[in-house]
């Protein structure tokens, strides 16, 4: 780690090198005292108004003398110790210290003969405004949603809870962007073997870019394929605020406004702010119907191929017969129109979320209706098939949390059902089990008893549940 | 931050789970007439024998640290539970063909078998064990239905009619081999609960006898297979749902396949003197 030169113009040479081709970079040489001096700082990320307004009112304040050619050094002790100028307690020392500064928006004083500067805060970075964000919809509730400045987000969650429990340790990470990102827990409430064992790995994580928390995912859990992750991701301050009360991790990157929130049990998709918003009774079966969405998205095309190719006796005989008179007039076989049909509807999904807003729903819609409507007219789909594959794709946006491992799922578990039948069906829902109870981390299975728990598939009154406090750990296993 | 994972053992309702559904395998493929009063008289009491002769080798191996890996004696008895393992395997692996072929026409069960044996293979005693909660909900959930459709067809005076007639001695017992190595599939205090696994087996052939006896009569019918039981499921016009169950029983076949092959790992590890550590892929 290369330590700053005592001369001025070493270092200024240094930083003319590293960041004088960058137009953002502004260098302005004072007199201080007598002493020969640099102000470093980047347009935009510091404000030039703050840092005169700054220097313009210590100059105002009574300094105390000092000899008519003082050194360097003087003047920093001066400066820093003695006057009554703002700075940050901490001196620059090194070149990455600086480049750290410089780079979190401030301006840097740097002095002839010290090899110490002075850093003062004067960000003005610009930033999205904190606003709700379009992912997560509540009824109730704050609306507030993570900006994309670390210190931003860090801000949102020390206001809501207001006690030295809450810690957040920001660090730089180990990449080329060399990207800051917080760990942030409860004191009391989180293990301290599983905080140390996240921060250890966090630490060891080479990622060559870190843009997002879930680029970390890999470090904490190494593995070739996995379909469930035992985290999950919030751009909510108060879910986050929520989950760092039951002793979770959450992770925050700078320029990234998702939190990413571990461990995470597998009944946490399907709860939501709203669900203590509303009465236990409404909460619990508005859970029920997202578990069994949830099922029907994954489980519904494939247990209809399965029935209809199969196991024709188990339909009831009109409607059995409704499926073989629409089957007749297509020409392929219903396995593989349901294979094309969901994958078109992916196709339809992914081109309505990536095409510019204001066009992505007028898009997916007709998309959606013209090919539904041309497929069926020209005679290639059924429409009992259109039904089945409609209802599944709508009845995954109800756990948006869990749309990858469901799409994958689906995709499986049909081509099982269409290839082997029942057999096939049924060793597919066995694998689908295993992925869920394989995955555990920090001892906490991700599939665990919490379903039945009192905050599980059926929810208690509000009261009750604050009576008895719910901590994850209380979820550790030993393996 | 995967776990490592030693080998804790089984909990008991995992075991349980796979030796229900080879019992009810058992049942389906009974056609031989049988009352309800002589499985009764003669299963109760082999089940209970059963129960105690599993107690007694199990406090008996345990003194002798049979599967504890460690000398010529550990490693013989390892041995020969292997191969019975290894014959219960097959002969899982038959029952299920057989039910898959006669059932659904398909012979499918043997395209999936690498893929179960490899899932036994590999993942840790852990997943089976969470896995095997979820499956007995579902079992339940699909007995309950089933009770459900058989309402109003049931004929409790068939049950123990006052003719007795004698219709052999069904004994109703397999002997599994999971019976006599408690002690190195459960947990150290586990086994004492498992013991009573043979009762369990029993209750699960008993119901279906019992079922059986209360829709057709005490005399089962002339070579009437047991699979005609769940094929009396009706509810308005789904009246097929014998298929559904027999799925939900599938598996747990499956499961029992897995696991097994588990044991048959860990039993590897304990012949070859290798303690096993384990890391969920």
């Amino acid at each position: 780690m290369p330590q700053l030169s005592p001369k001025l113009t070493e270092n200024l040479a240094l930083l003319d090198e590293m960041f004088g081709s960058s137009a953002d970079f502004y260098s302005k040489e004072v007199e201080l005292y007598h002493c020969r001096g640099a102000l470093v700082l980047f347009d935009g990320m510091a404000s030039l108004e703050s840092l005169w307004e700054l220097l313009l009112d210590a100059v105002s304040r009574r300094t105390p003398a000092l000899d008519e050619t003082p050194g360097g050094s003087a003047v920093f002790d001066l400066l820093l110790h003695h006057s009554g100028l703002p700075a940050e307690s901490s001196p620059v020392e090194t070149l990455d210290d600086l480049t750290r500064r410089l780079t979190a928006g401030m301006a840097v004083l740097l002095l002839d003969g010290c090899a110490q500067g002075i850093a003062f805060s004067v960000q003005s970075l610009k930033f999205r405004s904190v606003e709700e964000p379009p992912g997560e919809g509540n009824l109730r509730g704050s609306r507030e949603g993570f900006a994309d400045l670390l210190r931003v987000n860090l801000s949102l969650l020390r206001r809501l809870i207001r006690t030295e429990q809450l810690v957040q340790e920001v660090t730089q990470a180990d990449c080329e962007m060399k990207t800051e990102y917080a760990l942030c827990y409860c004191k009391g409430k989180v293990s301290p073997g599983a905080l140390a064992q996240v921060r250890k790995i966090l630490a060891q994580a080479k990622p060559e870019l870190l843009l997002d928390s879930s680029y970390f995912v890999p470090w904490l859990f190494p593995c070739r394929f996995r379909l469930f992750s035992p985290v999950s991701y919030t751009e909510r301050p108060a879910v986050a605020a929520a989950k760092l009360c039951e002793g979770k991790i959450i992770v925050l990157v700078n320029g990234s406004p998702s939190a990413m929130i571990l461990p995470t049990l597998f009944c946490e998709n399907f709860d939501c702010l709203d669900d203590y918003a509303t009465t236990a009774f409404f909460s619990s079966f508005l859970r029920i119907l997202k578990y069994g969405a949830f099922y029907l998205s994954i489980f519904l095309p494939g247990a209809f191929v399965c029935t209809a190719v199969y196991l024709p006796e188990l339909l009831p005989p009109i409607l059995l017969f409704k499926i073989a008179a629409a089957e007749k007039a297509t020409p392929l076989p219903l396995f593989a129109e349901m294979v094309m049909i969901i994958l078109i509807l992916e196709i339809i999904r992914e081109a309505g979320l990536r095409m510019p807003q204001t066009l992505g729903h007028s898009v997916s819609l007709v998309a959606a209706l013209i090919v539904g409507d041309a497929a069926i007219a020209a005679g290639l789909m059924s429409t009992p098939v259109l039904l089945v594959a409609g209802i599944t794709s709508v009845a995954i946006f109800i756990t948006p949390s869990l749309y990858e491992p469901a799409t994958l799922l689906r995709l499986l578990v049909v081509l099982a059902a269409g290839l082997a039948g029942p057999v096939g069906l049924v060793s597919a829902g066995l694998f689908v089990l295993f992925g869920l109870t394989q995955v555990s981390t920090l001892g906490v299975p991700y599939l665990n008893d919490s379903s039945f728990s009192s905050d599980g598939v059926i929810r208690r009154n509000y009261r009750v549940l604050s009576s008895n406090p719910f901590t994850i750990w209380q979820r550790r296993k030993p393996e | 931050m995967n776990q490592p994972a030693v080998n804790g053992g089984f909990a008991p309702q995992t075991l349980f789970l796979g030796l229900a559904a080879s019992s009810l395998a058992s049942s389906f493929l009974k056609t031989e007439e049988l009352s309800a009063r002589s499985f009764l008289l003669w299963g109760l009491p082999a089940a209970l024998g059963l129960c105690l002769l599993s107690a007694l080798l199990a406090a008996e191996f345990q003194a002798r640290e049979l599967f504890s890996g460690k000398g010529v004696f550990s490693r013989l008895g390892c041995g020969v539970s292997g191969l019975w393992f290894a014959v219960e395997l097959i002969r899982t692996v038959r029952t299920a063909q057989e039910v898959c072929w006669s059932q659904f026409s398909s012979m499918a069960a043997l395209s999936v078998l690498p893929l179960l044996l490899w899932a036994g293979w590999a993942l840790p005693e852990a997943v089976f064990d969470r896995s095997s909660r979820v499956l007995w909900w579902l079992a339940g959930l699909g007995a309950l239905l089933c009770a459900a459709g058989l309402a109003g067809q049931l004929h409790w005076q068939n049950l123990f009619p006052a003719s007795y007639r004698f219709t052999g001695a069904d004994l109703g017992q397999i002997l599994y081999p999971e019976y006599f190595a408690l002690t190195f599939l459960c947990p150290q205090r586990q086994w004492r609960k498992a013991v009573w696994m043979p009762l369990g087996s029993f209750g699960v052939q008993a119901a279906f006898c019992f079922g059986m006896a209360l829709l057709f009569g005490a005399r089962q019918g002339s070579g009437l297979p047991g699979y005609e039981l769940l094929r009396s499921w009706t509810l308005g016009a789904f009246s097929r749902f014998d298929a559904v169950f027999l799925l939900l029983w599938l598996a747990a076949m499956f499961f029992r396949i897995c696991v097994l092959a588990h044991i048959l790992r860990l039993l590897w590890e304990k012949f070859r003197g290798r303690s096993v550590c384990e890391v969920s892929p």
